[in-house]
């Protein structure tokens, strides 16, 4: 058992108690960061993708994704646009290239004595050209919201596309104007857009060129060349020039002017490095140069 | 108890009561108050006892916050046996040891008395005698530095004093007696100087 302190030892202790002791600002002061420590304990943690610099890199992200996605929606809709109006100069034309793409022998029909429609793309060849048009209308009508055709192009491109690839109503074309066609014509305005209607697809062009093409199959070349020469004036810039120039050399070359079927060789290749039918025009003449 | 002093604000309810501040339930160890409880109830002693381990002057609040949040976190580690005095000694022992190796040099316990105004002189005679026990304590190793506080400055019982510095009862007596010769000689050394610096 301890003694009690003396009274000088006890009167420094009593000044000590005294002095030391801590403020009330101290007080609070402690307890708000204990108070803010022990809430962090407690705080569930975080989800990463909750904090600040995960959420604005995420925002960028989406941001990139949306921009890169309209920048692309916008590209192909120009680019469908630009289709649609190559599709309104040629179109008969890009649909002899496909099929000669899926065909080789489809380079040769041209030249046989009754040439045959080339293989539909379609897939359909029996399709009558009312059935085409109603087709290629129905196509339209329904398939507004196509991103790859519809928004930029619109039904006149994609009936105007429709018709010319395929091949069976392009032969068709002059029963197109049947009277049901007619009608339907006359029923409905946006009608006059049909392939059958289309400038490009005019009937009389393509019957001359396949006058043309069967005489030239038939070893009449000099009918052949007359006829193509007679297209080529009549209907300057048509859907068939490429055929036409060399369906022209060929002729040339048969009736044995290799001079005129070079330079008709040369300047087709030099205007139009880029066709289809480069390859075959280089062939010909080849053997008899 | 100053159960005015904390706005309720600053104490969240886990704080104040969540069952998972509790201590745990031992079948021998009583509940651990909760963390708002125990500031309430011992934070001037927590901060007395800081000071006198020799945390420095400017980071003795930041001890504080750290024993009473070891406390928090690691409630569930913590039985009380005895007296919870006892356990925030030994927290707060932990976390001043800490606070000192960080130090660059041991606190001085004894601060330079601040200058009292006109008409204090009893205020400023109370500061000079803190100030020299501060002086005395700082000049006697910790064992009996701290029986002697936890006795005859903190009040405790002996059994308490004994179990808080983890030795058994008659040390502890021993170690209280020579901290108070220690001490008084140190007043008297004190005295010895004042009485010489004035003539």
């Amino acid at each position: 058992m301890n003694e009690p302190l003396d009274d000088e030892l006890r009167r420094y202790v009593a000044a000590l108690r005294e002095v030391d002791r801590p403020g009330d600002g101290a007080r609070a002061a402690t307890w708000a960061g204990i108070d803010a420590r022990i809430a962090e304990d407690l705080a569930p943690p975080r989800p990463a993708w909750r904090t600040w610099p995960l959420a604005a890199l995420a925002a960028a992200v989406v941001l990139g994704v949306g921009l890169a996605a309209a920048t692309a929606w916008r590209v192909r809709a120009e680019a469908n646009v630009e289709a649609a109006h190559q599709r309104i100069d040629a179109p008969t034309l890009r649909s002899l290239e496909k099929s000669s793409r899926e065909s080789p022998q489809s380079a040769s029909r041209g030249q046989s004595p009754h040439p045959e429609p080339p293989a539909s793309t379609s897939g359909k060849p029996e399709h009558s050209p009312i059935g085409a048009a109603s087709a290629s209308e129905s196509s339209a009508a329904t398939t507004p919201s196509d991103p790859s055709t519809a928004p930029s192009v619109g039904p006149a491109g994609d009936s105007q596309d429709l018709g010319a690839s395929d091949p069976a109503a392009v032969e068709k074309t002059p029963h197109a104007r049947s009277p049901s066609a007619e009608s339907s014509g006359n029923a409905r305005p946006s009608a006059a857009r049909r392939p059958a209607d289309s400038p490009s697809l005019r009937p009389e062009e393509v019957a001359s060129f396949q006058r043309a093409q069967a005489a030239l199959a038939a070893g009449r070349y000099d009918d052949a060349l007359s006829a193509l020469d007679a297209h080529g004036r009549r209907f300057e810039r048509g859907v068939f020039e490429e055929e036409r120039q060399v369906s022209r050399a060929t002729a040339l070359c048969k009736l044995g002017r290799l001079d005129d079927a070079a330079d008709a060789r040369r300047r087709f290749l030099r205007e139009r490095p880029g066709s289809h039918l480069a390859e075959r025009m280089r062939q010909i003449c080849r053997d008899d140069e | 108890m100053h159960d005015g002093d904390i706005p309720p604000v600053l104490a969240p309810p886990a704080a104040l009561g969540d069952p998972a501040s509790r201590a745990h339930d031992g079948s021998h160890a009583a509940a651990l108050p909760a963390v708002a409880e125990l500031f309430r109830d011992h934070y001037e002693f927590v901060w007395r006892l800081t000071g006198r381990l020799g945390v420095p002057a400017a980071v003795v609040d930041d001890a504080v916050q750290d024993v009473f949040v070891v406390l928090h976190q690691r409630r569930h580690e913590f039985a009380v046996h005895g007296s919870v005095r006892a356990l925030l000694y030994g927290i707060t022992r932990r976390v001043a040891r800490r606070y000192r190796e960080r130090a660059a040099r041991h606190v001085e316990l004894v601060a330079e008395p601040e200058p009292a105004g006109p008409g204090l002189d009893e205020e400023l005679a109370r500061r000079q005698a803190a100030a020299v026990l501060r002086d005395a304590l700082a000049g006697i190793d910790e064992d009996k530095r701290m029986a002697f506080v936890l006795a005859d400055i903190e009040g405790m019982a002996m059994p308490e004093v004994a179990e808080c510095l983890e030795i058994n009862l008659n040390t502890a007596y021993s170690r209280v007696r020579v901290a108070r010769q220690l001490l008084q000689r140190a007043i008297a050394r004190h005295h010895a100087r004042d009485s010489r610096r004035t003539p």
